[in-house]
């Protein structure tokens, strides 16, 4: 008897899971090559968390607009930009500056990514028909 | 690392960043039908437990534990919070208008930023 094909909800799992892991392994690769260009993974991060969220909110505009973007959503946007992004990747080094007694340096990385990915994915949302 | 635990840390890393993935649009999705407010709140509870996780992987992380690092730390941790939809969520909340400015970037955003680095300095000070 041949596989049934997956119901919707398996696939989405299946999605988010499949891009989750790509998403992970692409931070993962960006951040090794970070640490040995700029000797440590915080710029790397940021650089890593803002072209995510363009990337994001572009893909967020196309899905408005076409349903074969919004059917990619679970992979590309749940999954693989979701996962190459990362939050605890940027708060944690930003606590251990606080910790070594540079808080003003945290606040500015903190501060700075924020801003700079808020405008980003208002940029990306507003470029297709937004 | 040695080259063997770099080939290793690939399917680590995909493992854990798989599960983080799932385990955040499983929270998300259960959120999202009571409304932008509990959705904002769901990413909100992945973000501060995954920063809470990756800062105990960075206390507790003894020499031999890359395996540790990569499947916890840059697999789980990493994928189970999110930057992207972190900031696209807040600024498409802005966009539409559907809750307060003052809330979305006052506790969603910045308030987000500030308690991250704050319970991660916790964890890297008390434990």
């Amino acid at each position: 008897m041949p596989a049934s094909p997956p119901t919707p909800d398996r696939r989405v799992l299946r999605d988010v899971a499949i891009g989750g892991a790509a998403g992970a392994l692409l931070r993962a690769g960006c951040l090794a090559v970070a640490v040995v260009l700029a000797g440590a993974d915080l710029p790397g991060v940021v650089f890593v968390n803002l072209l995510g969220a363009a990337l994001l909110g572009r893909l967020m505009a196309a899905s408005r607009q076409d349903p074969r973007w919004a059917a990619r959503g679970p992979l590309l946007a749940t999954g693989g930009l979701g996962a190459f992004t990362t939050y605890s990747g940027l708060v944690v080094p930003l606590a251990l500056l606080v910790d070594d007694g540079a808080p003003f340096a945290a606040v500015a990385w903190g501060l700075g990514s924020l801003a700079a990915g808020v405008w980003l994915a208002r940029r990306g949302l507003g470029r297709v028909g937004g | 690392m040695n080259a063997a635990q770099v080939l290793w840390s690939v399917p680590l890393v995909a493992l854990g960043g798989a599960t983080g993935a799932v385990v955040r649009h499983l929270a998300v999705v259960a959120a999202s039908a009571r409304g932008d407010a509990a959705r904002a709140a769901a990413i909100a509870a992945c973000n501060l437990v995954g920063a809470v996780v990756l800062a105990a992987v960075v206390v507790f992380e003894q020499p031999g534990d890359w395996w540790l690092t990569a499947v916890v730390g840059a697999g789980f941790s990493g994928a189970l919070t999110t930057f992207s939809t972190w900031v696209v969520d807040g600024a498409a909340t802005l966009q539409a208008g559907s809750r307060r400015p003052a809330v979305v970037l006052g506790l969603d955003l910045v308030g987000q930023l500030v308690v991250g680095v704050g319970l991660a300095w916790l964890v890297l000070r008390l434990v």
